[in-house]
């Protein structure tokens, strides 16, 4: 077997990883980065609409600054977030983003003079200052109080993740796509590296680091309908989640994002509704002003889904034969407004959907789109539990988003926290030494290097994996999706810990052979049906409605008993994962309030 | 772990830059010479004097001599060069063969047609230009005979479509390499360049005729 | 009416000392909105789990699932079945080096690209924190962006005649990519500095204006007009360095 030593191991090479990866080898320290596929095809690619930093040039960016950023956030988070990551960010994200300028990110710049934008389906001019020409525009975003996303046309996450990679590349960063960790080498202490897996060749090797960053997106693939790629699948997690000591934190904190297409789950952007699109239903009546008089079909996009749903629950929805769904509207933003601007929506509407957008309406409906929870870090990026074990991006639960990550939030997470990470983990390995011990690599290789070899013989079982995967989409979509209730919760639970069985009996219907994907897919499912498991538990435990959280039978939002973050670990053998929380925030700059949106009742906390 | 690459380029050179400048040279003044070289024939279709009376003219200002030998020089240095990209291995040919094949792609299939023609022009025109520049002045009736009875008829008719395709094809090429053709007038462009290669047949077919039938007395 | 579609794919398991190149049949019942994601899914999670293809975001964003479909390379994931005939013939990239049935390392491809292009921005000037962004023009802004919208699927690697003849060739992915920091005013770089990276025949005096690449890119680059672009200033670039005063 393969040993490969280096400094630190990104395990991704999306965004979050590869900032972090910029920073500590710019401190001088080898590192190397671990992808599914070239670092390129990182899910961060396909981000449309932008990042947030309170940069104040836009004219409806005016008077913009951190604190507004941060109002925003932590509202947004319905108080669930980690108050003074939150602060870090804020305060950092203009820096960032002026620092991808210089990298060569193309955003888009304010054009003095008199513009037209939308708002609400009604355009309305307003005048960009001189003083500001070519400096970073923003946009709208949902549940923002100014104009504060910064875009690169309709790509921006195409544009980050090229210059990042770039810049990467610059520096010498390796990277190894097309490699899998399966395991995380540790002693219960110390976190010593990763076993990975060759999805060329299916070898075997172990990469020996001081420190190791996991990095590795979301796991919004656990749901069917995600929009969310295909890798999304919370590898990354799962394997801290199997260390029995590294935590995830607030897994049933699960965003579903409104404009899903149907049938393919391909998001059409925010941007949609930020430059005017509207929702319908049936009837071609717009319903969402009637819910949210105020911010219509710009509140949270939480907020927007949960309408949504309630909508159709009226019996107001479209029936298709792919379910449900309800229609977007952006035919009034007009031929040059929709073939430039979003030119990446109509694309999607005429290569997946074979409509045009002009003239034709959207199919959408709420679709799983972001995870809030992951791998729980303190506000330095270290991991719980183990030592030289980092976590960044989507993946980590650092806590910037509490129950409900703004749109535009995430993207900008990722390159803050990977710079503010990446410095710490350089810190980290400043004069640090650690002894690797050969026997727990031989032991970890071992272990993983038998549990493959009997997925493949069948030797366990002959269990299909597509089956199991199923089984385990339609407990979710019953019982943790949009809204949730304590009947399905509990059925839920009972019915993944049966899945989570049948993923030890799983066996190969094909040679697993080479590049195969059923047995990557098989090596992966257990640790799926793990993360599944923590989500629905997490969630039936969870007795209030908080952020995308949402239960129909606590739809208070409960300070007094909740104002906390869920802590999940699996301890070896257990069905279950084990359960604690810790407080939301220990430091509180902004005390729990009314988000202002969204309604509902709040249980205020105990004073 | 496999960690190949696609080979590293050599250093620059400025041989190719040059090299590309005179391929594209040597052939855009091929395609001219052979534009005019062709009107200039057709005045055979006017009758022998036409045609007689011309060459005479240019025979006195010695352009048939000093421009033939030139035009022999350009050719043969336009196929050394042209040659590069030719893909003479037997894999590469195969490859090159195939990947037209599959691909359904007019303008790849339009390459491999003007190597193809290439190939026949590199010896019929070597021959032929030996042969003119050995019996000048250009004549109607020297002409006539070699078609009606040197069996350069039947060349020209492989010669003439042959010519016509590299000739037009190779105009557009250019056109393309050095984005004289752009994405906004390249079908506007390839039609005009069917209606040339349309027009360069018909006049030379015509002309060839008209040697073929031209009274020998 | 519904179709049943028959699929002749491509399979080869380099790692499989056994295994030879070969076709394989497949029937599949076409549904509504069918593209050859759902499709290729179906076939391996009903009818054979051995079967290799690659796909990230099926939303052609990421350029991982190019192959060559009905003798076009283009982007499965955006490839409506209604748009094609009832026998769909699947081919892995050529160039490529091949992974498995249709999945090919376009990867480490790429990343020897951006050695050999420098894909980085070229600058003296530090970054300081402190500082305002300098400006930049909107215009200049969306134009670098028009560039820099390649997806690294590798379609035009597939399709173009000369970079299937020479494994050395930079292809149409990487002239892009030249052309889209050429375009950016923060990178220092000059035109005798690009002729180091593509002025050969391995670099863009290799294209033989075949125009594959304008033809086949799922992102409708500008190509043509880019190649076209980059030959002229290299070739007057070596031109100038013949003259006297030339730079
Ligand atoms: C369609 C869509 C649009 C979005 N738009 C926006 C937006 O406009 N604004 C915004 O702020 N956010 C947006 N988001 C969210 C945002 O894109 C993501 O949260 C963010 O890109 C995550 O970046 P990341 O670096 O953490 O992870 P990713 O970019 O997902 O990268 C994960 C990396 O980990 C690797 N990896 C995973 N598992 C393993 C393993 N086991 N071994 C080795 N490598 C592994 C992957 O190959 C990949 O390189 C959007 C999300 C979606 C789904
Ligand atoms: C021995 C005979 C010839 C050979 C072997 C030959 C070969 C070639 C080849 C292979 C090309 C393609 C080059 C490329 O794609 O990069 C080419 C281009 C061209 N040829 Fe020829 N050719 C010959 C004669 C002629 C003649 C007689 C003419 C004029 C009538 C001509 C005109 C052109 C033109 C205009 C081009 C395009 C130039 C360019 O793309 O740079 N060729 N030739
Ligand atoms: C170098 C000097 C050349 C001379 C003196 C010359 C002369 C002639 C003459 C006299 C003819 C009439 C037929 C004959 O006598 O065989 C002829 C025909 C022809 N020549 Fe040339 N030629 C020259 C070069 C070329 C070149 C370089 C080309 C190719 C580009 C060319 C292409 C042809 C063709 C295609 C015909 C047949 C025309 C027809 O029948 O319509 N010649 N040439
Ligand atoms: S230029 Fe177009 S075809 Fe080529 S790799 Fe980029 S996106 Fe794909
Ligand atoms: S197909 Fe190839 S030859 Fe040139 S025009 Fe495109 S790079
Ligand atoms: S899967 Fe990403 S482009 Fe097709």
């Amino acid at each position: 077997m393969q040993i490969i030593h280096t400094d630190l191991l990104t395990i991704g090479a999306g965004l979050a990883g590869e900032r972090c990866a910029i920073e500590v080898a710019g401190a001088g320290f080898s590192v190397v980065c671990l992808s599914l596929v070239p670092a390129r095809r990182s899910h961060s690619v396909a981000a449309q609409g932008g990042m947030q930093a309170a940069l104040g040039n836009a004219i409806m960016g005016d008077g913009d600054s951190p604190d507004v950023h941060f109002l925003d956030t932590v509202k947004g988070s319905d108080w669930g977030a980690d108050q003074e990551v939150a602060r870090m960010f804020v305060e950092a994200a203009p820096i960032e983003m002026r620092r991808l300028a210089h990298w060569g990110v193309p955003w888009n710049r304010v054009v003095a003079g008199m513009h037209t934008y939308w708002k609400g389906g009604k355009p309305f001019d307003a005048t960009e200052k001189a003083e500001n020409h070519g400096l970073i525009h923003s946009r709208a975003f949902g549940g923002t109080a100014k104009w504060r996303t910064c875009y690169a046309s309709d790509g921006a996450g195409h544009a980050v993740l090229y210059t990042m990679d770039n810049r990467a590349a610059q520096l010498g960063v390796t990277v190894h796509d097309r490699s899998e960790a399966v395991s995380l080498i540790h002693d219960g202490e110390t976190c010593h590296g990763a076993i990975v897996r060759c999805l060329r060749t299916g070898e075997l090797r172990a990469y020996l680091a001081r420190a190791t960053l996991v990095a590795s997106g979301g796991y919004g693939r656990i749901y069917r309908a995600s929009t969310n790629a295909i890798i999304c699948e919370g590898t990354g997690l799962s394997l801290a989640l199997d260390t029995g000591v590294a935590k995830l934190g607030n897994m049933e904190a699960v965003q579903f994002h409104p404009t899903g297409t149907v049938p393919t789950d391909i998001l059409v952007t925010e941007g949609c509704r930020g430059d005017g699109g509207t929702l319908l239903d049936r009837d071609e009546y717009r319903f969402m002003p009637d819910y949210e008089p105020d911010k219509a079909e710009l509140a949270s996009r939480d907020v927007v889904s949960r309408r949504m749903i309630e909508h159709m629950r009226t019996g107001k929805g479209v029936q298709s034969p792919y379910g449900e769904h309800l229609w977007l509207d952006i035919r009034h933003l007009g031929e040059q407004h929709i073939r430039t601007k979003l030119r990446e929506v109509d694309e999607i509407c005429q290569n997946f959907l074979g409509i045009d957008p002009l003239h034709q309406l959207i199919p959408v409906r709420p679709t799983q789109h972001y995870s809030m929870g992951g791998v729980r870090t303190d506000k330095t990026g270290a991991a719980y539990g183990l030592k030289g074990l980092f976590s960044a991006g989507e993946s980590a639960c650092w806590d910037l988003h509490g129950f409900n990550r703004l749109g535009g939030n995430s993207l900008a997470e990722t390159v803050v926290a990977g710079g503010i990470v990446g410095r710490n983990i350089a810190e980290f390995l400043q004069g640090y030494d650690t002894a690797f011990s050969t026997a727990h690599v031989r032991e970890a290789a071992a272990r993983d290097d038998a549990r493959i070899r009997r997925i493949v013989s069948g030797a366990d079982g002959k269990e299909s994996v597509y089956a199991v995967r199923e089984a385990m989409y339609d407990i979710l979509e019953r019982a943790a999706y949009v809204f949730r209730n304590g009947t399905d919760l509990t059925w839920g639970v009972q019915a993944l810990q049966e899945v989570h069985e049948r993923a030890q009996h799983i066996g190969l219907a094909s040679d697993g052979v080479g590049a195969n994907a059923e047995l990557a897919l098989a090596i992966r499912m257990p640790g799926m049906v793990r993360l599944a498991l923590c989500v629905c538990h997490g969630a039936l435990m969870r007795t209030e409605s908080r952020g995308s959280h949402t239960r129909e039978d606590f739809p208070e939002r409960n300070d007094r008993d909740w104002l906390n973050r869920t802590l999940a670990s699996w301890r070896p053998g257990a069905d279950l994962p084990h359960l604690d929380y810790e407080p939301a925030t220990s430091y509180v700059e902004l005390p729990p309030g009314d988000r202002g949106y969204g309604g509902g009742k709040i249980i205020p906390a105990a004073s | 772990m496999e960690t190949d690459c696609i080979a590293p380029a050599r250093p620059r050179s400025r041989a190719d830059g040059w090299l590309d400048w005179v391929q594209m040279a040597t052939g855009a003044a091929l395609a001219l010479f052979a534009c005019m070289h062709m009107i200039f024939l057709s005045s055979v279709l006017f009758g022998a004097g036409a045609l007689n009376g011309l060459s005479a003219v240019m025979d006195a200002l010695h352009l048939e001599t000093v421009g033939g030998v030139l035009i022999a020089i350009v050719f043969c240095v336009h196929a050394t060069v042209a040659a590069r990209k030719i893909p003479f291995k037997a894999a590469q040919a195969a490859t090159a063969w195939r990947h037209a094949r599959l691909l359904h792609h007019p303008e790849t299939w339009a390459w491999v047609a003007q190597v193809g023609t290439a190939f026949i022009l590199a010896v019929f025109i070597t021959i032929h230009i030996w042969t003119g520049l050995t019996d000048l002045p250009v004549q109607a009736l020297k002409s006539a005979v070699r078609v009606q009875h040197g069996g350069w008829f039947w060349v020209f008719l492989l010669v003439l479509p042959a010519l016509a395709l590299h000739l037009v094809i190779g105009a557009w090429r250019a056109g393309a390499k050095w984005g004289l053709i752009t994405r906004e007038n390249r079908a506007d462009i390839t039609r005009k360049g069917l209606y040339l290669l349309g027009g360069f047949l018909c006049l030379s077919l015509l002309t060839l005729l008209r040697f073929r039938l031209l009274p020998l007395e | 009416m519904q179709r049943s579609l028959t699929f002749n794919i491509f399979r080869h398991n380099p790692q499989d000392p056994a295994s030879v190149p070969h076709m394989d049949t497949y029937r599949l019942d076409e549904t509504d909105s069918m593209t050859l994601f759902i499709a290729l899914h179906r076939l391996r999670e009903e009818q054979d789990p051995s079967l290799k293809f690659d796909f990230c975001c099926r939303a052609g964003v990421c350029g991982s699932c190019a192959m060559v479909i009905n003798g076009r390379p283009g982007l499965a994931c955006h490839t409506k079945t209604r748009d094609l005939p009832d026998t769909i013939t699947l081919l892995p990239l050529p160039v490529f080096r091949l992974v498995g049935d249709l999945a090919v390392d376009t990867g480490t491809w790429f990343r020897a690209m951006y050695q050999r292009t420098e894909s980085w921005i070229h600058t003296r000037a530090e970054f300081d924190p402190a500082a305002q962004e300098a400006r930049m023009e909107n215009e200049v802004a969306n134009a670098i962006y028009e560039l820099d919208r390649c997806i690294e699927c590798g379609c035009c690697v597939a399709a173009c005649g000369t970079a299937n003849l020479r494994p050395d060739f930079l292809a149409p992915a990487g002239f892009i990519r030249v052309a889209r920091f050429a375009a950016d005013p923060r990178d220092q770089r000059t035109d005798a500095d690009f002729y180091e990276i593509i002025g050969s025949d391995e670099g863009i005096f290799g294209c033989m204006g075949l125009l594959a690449c304008e033809d086949v890119c799922p992102k409708h680059l500008p190509l043509q007009n880019q190649l076209g672009y980059l030959r002229r200033k290299m070739g007057l670039t070596v031109l100038k360095k013949l003259l006297p005063f030339g730079g």
